[in-house]
């Protein structure tokens, strides 16, 4: 926790303020301790220089002028004004700030000044009359606005939080909340109040050099639409038309944060080959390889990624915000590395850009933009280039603990036919021989005495996600079984499924010897040590396969101990 | 939960004051920490718990236990 002292100057009442802005700044470990100036007094509080402000010493001053107060006078008969009495009363409230900032630099050189551009209410007498005739106010408001920023680039203290747009993003009716003004001379509603404690705190953040400094990104369902390694590239959700936009869109804003001098890293499991096929040859891709400062694209869960990534890139893990659409890596990543920002992240797609903005408005707050910030990116990408990384052990047991996963497994019915075959057709990834069935084909071989079809339907905390795993066993010899087909749905890898999915087929076997077949192709190649992982020896490898055995008499296959288990026999777990 | 109870919750933890000491009969005025500022803020997250507003008269005359609760539950029908 930082200590700092914070002044709040207003035209209007501003105290109500105090609790939310706390709470903001608490969130990022700043302490605050708070004067409020009287109601309307901010100009004696700063030109007095014996008032009670410059005893309190504060690093940052909030002098927040609203629309409504500046051009009071304006706002109740706009016809009393014209151009030039409204430009004069702008310029007149203009020099009136300078004066305070001035003052302000000079007796407390090392503070912060806080001002807002000025918004009047949407709805106002002016209506059709605004920009048609002589009497339009917001040139009045525009001037004002233009001002303050000519003024914020001149003085190195002050700086301008732009509440005209914070408050048209929330609308301004829901802005005001007029018993507010009405009881207490204060101008927002308790949303406003959120929204802006939250926009100040994150300002001082910036201010501070506080912000986060690294977006970590997946790639699947997350920078495009899809899964590379069961879609391919060409099936891929990503380009100008439809839902593809919306990931172009989420890149482009992605893309303009690189530009303010944010890092931009990949943390994703897919095979290297097909991911970085995306990124170099997908046409669509509006971020490419020099945009990363660093990547990680492997089988290892991500928060050994995350911590490799932070030696790397030669930052704190309290740098990092990770985005990610699955909720399970999310959750893992929160508890295993809680240094990390892990936002909740929007299901549709089509939110994708405004939650990232959103969340660059709180976290990676920019307020000027740097040479050195626009080369940022390229001189971590140079730097990870001539570094070599080691991995580190985490504590994946307590995470696998924490999912609660619990199995049922069953031989294939006619309520299971129709998903195992359709599983055999889809699945790519986790798929060690990637046979493909029909339901027809299926439910002949359910019906097949020596063959014996198993899925396996998983369940977590999150809740169920249904049958996602297939073993289809065929019997070659009295007691030798052969694995026809191994599949896992790519939604459950590195979770110790299959192990548990294995231990379980084999121990109805009983005594017999298990063989595994491995059968290469362009995306299964994450499972190609499948079976060696699993304790099976080496049998032979040809061209078109590699068979692998276990003999259940000498090895015992166990299940892992965070796995709850039912056995389905004749529609009823054990 | 009872709606003096969630009301006693609101009120301690707004004004900083133990629980015990908001009873049904309380006033506006036995807590010197119940000031307009600290009723606004109170009378704002009453709005946000149970998802109405009240009106402006109606805040400017909810300066007991009793008022609030009433005003409440005319609101809310259970």
């Amino acid at each position: 926790m930082t200590d700092m002292r914070v002044a709040l100057l207003s035209s209007c009442t501003i105290e109500l303020l105090q609790k939310p802005f706390a709470a903001a700044l608490e969130a990022r470990s700043i302490h605050a301790s708070f004067w409020a100036g009287g109601f309307g007094q901010f100009r004696q509080d700063v030109l007095d220089p014996s008032s009670a402000l410059y005893t309190h010493d504060p690093a940052v001053i909030v002098l927040y002028l609203d629309g409504g107060d500046l051009f009071q006078e304006v706002l109740e008969n706009p016809f009393a004004f014209s151009a030039d009495a409204r430009r004069e009363l702008a310029l007149r409230c203009v020099r009136d700030v300078t004066v305070l900032a001035e003052t302000l630099a000079e007796r407390l050189p090392q503070a912060t000044l806080l001002l807002n551009t000025a918004a009047i209410d949407s709805l106002n007498t002016l209506m059709g009359l605004e920009y048609n005739t002589e009497y339009g106010i917001q040139d009045a408001v525009n001037a004002y606005n233009a001002e303050l920023s000519v003024l914020a680039r001149r003085m190195q203290n002050t700086l301008i939080v732009d509440v005209a747009s914070l408050a048209a993003g929330i609308g301004f009716e829901k802005w005001r909340d007029s018993r507010m003004w009405y009881l207490a001379r204060s101008r927002w509603s308790r949303q406003a109040l959120l929204a802006l404690a939250e926009r100040y705190a994150a300002t001082i953040s910036g201010r501070l050099g506080r912000n986060r400094k690294c977006v970590v990104l997946d790639l699947d369902n997350t920078l495009w639409g899809g899964v590379v390694g069961e879609d391919g590239l060409e099936d891929l959700r990503l380009g100008e038309g439809g839902i593809g936009r919306a990931y172009v869109e989420f890149q482009l804003e992605l893309l303009n944060l690189y530009r303010k001098g944010v890092l931009l890293a990949i943390c994703s499991k897919n095979n290297p080959e097909d991911a970085l096929g995306v990124i170099r040859r997908h046409p669509a891709m509006r971020l490419h390889e020099e945009h990363f400062a660093a990547i990680r694209i492997n089988w290892e869960d991500k928060a050994t990624n995350l911590r490799a990534l932070a030696e790397e890139l030669n930052i704190g893990l309290d740098s990092f915000m990770f985005l990610d659409d699955n909720p399970v890596e999310r959750s893992w990543i929160r508890q295993s590395v809680p240094e990390v920002l892990v936002p909740d992240w929007p299901a549709d797609p089509a939110d994708y850009k405004t939650a990232l903005l959103e969340l660059a408005s709180r976290h990676f707050c920019t307020l000027a933009i740097t040479a050195e910030d626009r080369r940022r990116g390229e001189a971590y990408q140079a730097q990870a280039e001539r570094r070599k990384l080691e991995t580190s052990a985490s504590s994946l047991e307590d995470f696998y603990r924490s999912l609660q996963m619990r199995a049922k497994i069953g031989l294939a019915d006619s309520f299971s036919i129709p998903r195992v075959a359709q599983l055999t057709q889809k699945t790519n990834q986790f798929n060690l021989t990637t046979r493909r069935y029909t339901e027809a084909e299926i439910a002949a071989i359910s019906r097949d005495p020596d063959c014996a079809i198993w899925w396996l339907d998983l369940s977590d905390h999150f809740g169920p996600n249904g049958i996602v795993g297939v073993l289809i066993l065929r019997r070659q010899s009295p007691d030798t079984w052969l694995i026809d087909t191994f599949l896992l749905s790519c939604r459950v890898m590195g979770r110790t499924v299959e192990n548990a999915f294995l231990s379980v087929v084999a121990g109805e076997l009983g005594t017999a010897k298990l063989i595994g077949e491995f059968r290469p192709t362009a995306k299964n190649l994450p499972v190609r040590d499948l079976y060696q992982r699993l304790g099976f020896r080496s049998l032979r490898h040809a061209e078109d396969g590699e068979f692998w055995e276990l003999d259940l008499a000498s090895t015992s296959l166990k299940p892992p101990l965070w796995f709850d288990i039912d056995i389905v026999r004749n529609g009823v777990a054990a | 939960m009872e709606t003096f109870e969630e009301i006693q919750s609101i009120i301690s933890a707004n004004l900083n004051v133990p629980t015990a000491s908001i009873r049904p009969d309380s006033k506006a005025s036995d807590f010197s920490e119940w000031d307009s500022l600290h009723h606004l803020v109170l009378v704002m997250d009453i709005e946000q718990k149970f998802a109405f507003n009240f009106s402006l008269t109606e805040i400017a005359e909810l300066d007991s236990v009793e008022k609030i609760v009433k005003a409440i539950q005319k609101r809310v029908k259970t």
